[in-house]
């Protein structure tokens, strides 16, 4: 009995590691391919560094999958998450705010441990496998050592025991975070100018902020919201595509901070 | 096999040859069922009652009685007048488009479903222990769909 249970959750965890996986392909894959059409030289030059980018990414598929099947066994077996799909269980107000509220909780989980991370103690031993990208591309998405992956896997599977959140809202969560966590790698900018330069854009973060972080190190941390680094006084400003390739060989300059 | 086992089943429900209840358990019996929280007037319901191994929650065979119900105020309505006495399981779903199925998107319901003794929301199909009840005599139960995407 102990023993089946022990193999029912290793599958559910096979199971998750698989799905990531394959999300992380399909979606890295898609930007990739769009943003090589869009400019045929983005990835020259950059071979070697995104088999690392998808082989450390694979492992993160692994790591994200122990808490995420641990999540997902936990419902299926023994039904034990606040989630639920009737839209009218709560006031219809709470779908926006829950939505919203997952994304800042993530974004402040993520702001504070990325910060830590760039400790020099820390960033040499963990967060330096993730800067190793210059320029990141979209295949750096999951492109993390596997104890910082660990420290992100956490946030989305422990929410759903916590807030009442509805199925679709859970699955809209999950979409903005792959997508987000692709894009703002991807070495070119999804939204238009006018988003991205204009009111909207001084508190999303976008690739062309997020650009700016794998430049110079030590700003623009946050993940979906600027906020944090607003507050912090460790906002820069957004960044730049132009002359990436230069940018490429000016970093080997930057240092870690 | 299934035919079988759902016959020993029946079998092992009705009353026995050396029964001492004083009022044995009647061999059929009324089932009512009200299907309830029905997002549209379109289409039709489906529903399946199906004796144990009876494939649950597809249901196959025949054992199963189905029916096909229709849409009036967000519910619908059926009496099986002489359902054998026994245990069973309700799948039911509202076939929107009337194509005959349950429309998924990658493994996901796209209509409404639900279930006897409506089982909470789990990323799975329930299985027949979670949803099967005792036949016994006239009853009465109710089940609410569940539309997720």
């Amino acid at each position: 009995m102990m023993a089946a249970g022990i193999i029912s959750v290793g599958l559910a965890m096979a199971a998750m590691t698989a799905i990531v996986g394959l999300r992380y392909l399909a979606t890295s894959g898609l930007f990739a391919w769009v943003g090589l059409r869009r400019q045929p030289g983005l990835h020259t030059g950059l071979g070697t560094q995104i088999r690392r980018e998808i082989g450390w990414s694979l492992l993160s598929a692994g790591i994200y999958g122990i808490p995420a099947g641990l999540a997902a066994w936990t419902w299926q077996e023994r039904g034990w998450t606040r989630i639920y799909t009737d839209v009218n269980e709560f006031p219809l107000w709470w779908l926006p705010v829950s939505f919203m509220l997952c994304l800042a909780v993530h974004d402040a989980w993520f702001f504070w441990t990325h910060r830590l991370m760039h400790h020099p103690a820390l960033f040499r031993r963990i967060h330096a496998v993730h800067h190793d990208s210059r320029p990141p591309t979209a295949w750096a998405a999951m492109s993390f050592h596997p104890w910082e992956a660990l420290s992100g896997a956490f946030v989305i599977p422990a929410l759903v025991f916590i807030l009442p959140l509805h199925f679709g809202v859970v699955l809209a969560v999950l979409l903005v975070m792959t997508i987000m966590g692709t894009t703002n790698h991807m070495g070119w900018e999804l939204f238009p100018a006018r988003l991205v330069h204009g009111r909207a854009g001084r508190w999303l973060i976008t690739a062309t902020h997020h650009q700016l972080h794998h430049e110079r190190y030590s700003c623009n941390y946050g993940l979906y919201f600027r906020y944090w680094d607003h507050l912090c006084g460790t906002d820069r400003g957004l960044g730049s595509f132009v002359g990436a390739g230069a940018g490429r060989a000016g970093s080997a300059r930057a240092g870690s901070s | 096999m299934a035919a079988l086992s759902a016959l020993a089943l029946a079998g092992l429900a009705a009353p026995g040859p050396g029964a001492a209840e004083p009022a044995p358990a009647p061999a059929r019996a009324a089932l009512d069922i009200t299907v309830h929280g029905i997002n549209s007037a379109r289409g039709v319901i489906r529903l399946a009652i199906c004796p144990p191994a009876a494939g649950f929650p597809d249901c196959k065979g025949h054992e199963v009685r189905t029916a096909n119900l229709h849409i009036a105020g967000g519910q619908a309505h059926i009496q099986f007048a002489d359902l054998p006495a026994g245990t069973y399981g309700i799948s039911v779903f509202h076939d929107a488009n009337a194509n005959g199925k349950l429309d998924l998107f990658m493994g996901i319901p796209r209509e409404g479903y639900g279930f006897s003794r409506n089982p909470p929301f789990r990323p799975r199909a329930p299985r027949f222990a979670e949803v099967e009840f005792a036949h016994t005599g006239t009853m009465a139960t109710s089940i609410s769909l569940r539309y997720i995407l």
